[in-house]
């Protein structure tokens, strides 16, 4: 186990945990969510569904980068483990 | 000190002149701080409406006596006091939002548009960082397990 390891599992252990800490705020909001009226729901799943695609357009040159750079680093990472 | 808010705000709103403008323009950037941090997308949308040429006199003079009461460092709570000192400006903007109401609404749907890039493009900024660091670390982890094949 060297550093470059213990460093990738605490990155995994926060983004578990942040992953724990949506699902939290997602199943404790539902409830009220399922009460509301289905027009309202609606305009609010039509709304926010519109706004996330407007931000995806936005930053898609960023999320690209990020995503080749990911890309880069499982390259990385299955080169580390398995040629060298 | 209730009192003194409003008839600073009352003086500030009276004498509005479109020179304060760029008063305002040069002093809003480092009011980002303490209970301001909050309201800052409302403080935006005054911002917009005070340049929005076709705004109403009326409602920029009050836009612009509210922006000029948060830049004012001598007001109800002078804003040198820590935590306490911009929470009367913060305060002041949720009430001229309030009385702005529909007239600010076009600025503030922008705002928070504009709010949440900027949250967005700060969090796109750390996982960049984070995977160049862990492409550095990886490409270092590969240099050194062939240094020691080729020693060993």
């Amino acid at each position: 186990m060297n550093l470059f390891s213990l460093y990738r599992l605490a990155l995994f252990g926060l983004t578990l945990f942040e992953v724990a800490v949506f699902l939290r705020k997602v199943f404790r909001y539902k409830k009220y969510f399922d009460k509301l009226p289905r027009s309202v729901r609606q305009f609010l799943q039509k709304r926010s569904s519109r706004f996330i695609l407007g931000r995806t357009k936005v930053h898609r040159r960023d999320l690209i980068i990020n995503g080749c750079l990911i890309g880069l680093l499982l390259i990385l990472n299955f080169l580390l483990i398995n040629f060298s | 000190m209730k009192l003194q808010k409003e008839e600073l705000l009352k003086k500030f709103t009276r004498e509005a002149k479109e020179s304060d403008i760029q008063k305002i323009s040069q002093k809003l950037g480092k009011m980002y701080k303490g209970a301001i941090k909050e309201v800052w997308p409302k403080v935006q949308a005054l911002y917009k409406m005070i340049k929005d040429p076709q705004a109403a006199w009326k409602s920029k003079a009050l836009a612009i006596g509210t922006l000029l009461y948060l830049i004012s460092p001598l007001d109800a709570i002078p804003d040198v006091i820590p935590a306490a000192g911009l929470t009367d400006d913060a305060a002041l903007i949720m009430g001229t939002v309030a009385m702005l109401g529909h007239e600010l609404k076009k600025y503030l749907v922008k705002s928070a548009e504009e709010f949440a890039d900027i949250e967005i493009r700060k969090h796109n900024r750390k996982v960049r960082i984070t995977l160049i660091s862990l492409i550095i670390c990886a490409v270092i982890g590969i240099a050194v397990k062939l240094v020691l094949e080729r020693l060993g």
